[in-house]
């Protein structure tokens, strides 16, 4: 298998084929992240579509000092970090509208699409409190668990030390605990 | 070690790497003989399980099809970048990060520079230097005969030595010189002649001006029709 690393030189000399394979081969990875990182379809394609374009702009800036993976990791979360920015402000608007809107005596629904995406309940409730953890703990949460990654390759993503990671983790765990044993004890 | 500190370590203690030697030892050992942290780890070894057997998400069959799309998209940009501006194709080549409207204010300067300088060299190139003030005055008054007049101002009619001058006095009494005559410098030996409107004189910047005035009714022609 051709390492990343020969694609990434052949697009920085204008070969965009040579991306699209890069493309290919991570895109289940940064769709993965983004889809627990926002924990819904709809954003988790807008926002890996969002990280090749991001990366293959600024594909230049990758000095080969680490994996490229690792690299496109950071590029995804910088991203699904800016969505739940977005969302955040969103949300807040939503909130305000409830408020009148009750006040009106009229109901609205949110989030039912977003939901019908995730298929078994347990993914549902799991998916729910990741979602309900603070941005630094799902990011953990989400590279360990989910993305299968090692400490150090977390540490070198979230530009922290080992320890660091280690005890966001941690805290991740017992908030994630916290929220999960009332379905699952 | 306390329930506290070994809490700490609980989730991850197989993986931790703060925890080495007889710091994991002691961890162990309280472990073992703690229920309360038994039943905590248990609960978080569960949780680990639970999120570990999560179903990773699949893709969108079209997901990549529209990405590789994106992509070619944004490579043909690239490759015209150059023509549409070339400012920032230039901040870019260079990987400086400045804001598009500095960029584009940058460009429209430079576009307005350049736009000024064409319209310079289209209708006023080879134009006539004027002299100023005192030295145009003196200058188209007093002629080399065989010379045009220094002033281009003030002598667009030439003066042939062979032109018969028409002249006025216009002093009177002892002093009243004839301006038809030409006279002597004394200090120099040269011979001058005053520079009169002459009908029988030449005009030598005539065809620039014609030129110049056809140049500028054609422009104005051109906006006024474009308006």
């Amino acid at each position: 298998m051709i390492p990343d690393d020969v694609y990434v030189h052949k697009t920085v000399e204008g070969d965009v084929e040579a991306f699209n394979e890069l493309v290919d081969r991570h895109q289940s990875k940064i769709y993965g992240l983004a889809f627990r990182m926002l924990g819904n379809a709809e954003d988790a394609e807008d926002a890996t579509q969002e990280t090749f374009l991001e990366a293959y702009k600024s594909i230049k800036t990758f000095r080969f000092q680490s994996q490229f993976g690792t690299w496109l990791y950071r590029v995804g979360l910088n991203t699904c970090n800016q969505y739940i920015r977005k969302a955040k402000s969103r949300n807040r608007m939503i909130e305000a509208y409830t408020e009148e809107s009750s006040a009106r005596g009229l109901t609205v629904e949110h989030n039912v699409p977003e939901r019908k995406a995730l298929k078994s309940e347990q993914s549902q409730v799991v998916q729910a409190a990741i979602d309900r953890l603070p941005p630094k703990q799902r990011e953990v949460v989400t590279l360990f668990y989910m993305q299968h990654l090692k400490y150090k390759e977390i540490a070198e993503i979230l530009d922290c030390s080992i320890g660091t990671v280690a005890s966001r983790l941690n805290k991740a765990m017992q908030n994630l605990k916290a929220k999960l044993e009332k379905y699952y004890y | 070690m306390k329930c506290e500190q070994t809490r700490e370590h609980l989730a991850l203690h197989r993986q931790d790497s703060r925890l080495t030697g007889t710091k994991r030892q002691e961890f162990l050992k309280h472990l073992r003989g703690c229920e309360n942290c038994q039943i905590e780890y248990e609960g978080l070894m569960h949780t680990a399980t639970v999120l570990g057997n999560l179903e990773a998400p699949t893709p969108p069959p079209e997901l990549l099809g529209n990405i590789q799309n994106k992509i070619r998209e944004i490579h043909k940009q690239n490759q015209t970048a150059f023509f549409a501006n070339p400012f920032s194709w230039f901040f870019n080549k260079i990987n400086l990060d400045i804001s598009p409207r500095f960029v584009n204010s940058v460009a429209l300067i430079c576009y307005l520079v350049v736009s000024v300088f064409i319209v310079k060299f289209a209708f006023f190139t080879d134009a006539p230097k004027q002299p100023l003030g005192l030295t145009a005055m003196e200058a188209s008054r007093l002629v080399r005969p065989g010379q045009t007049s220094p002033s281009q101002l003030g002598s667009l009619k030439y003066n042939s030595v062979k032109t018969k001058q028409v002249l006025s006095t216009g002093v009177i009494g002892e002093n009243a010189i004839d301006l038809s005559r030409p006279f002597v410098d004394s200090k120099s030996g040269e011979m001058w002649h005053t520079d009169t409107n002459n009908q029988d004189t030449e005009t030598v910047d005539a065809p620039y001006l014609k030129t110049m005035n056809e140049k500028l009714t054609l422009f104005w022609s051109g906006i006024k029709t474009n308006l």
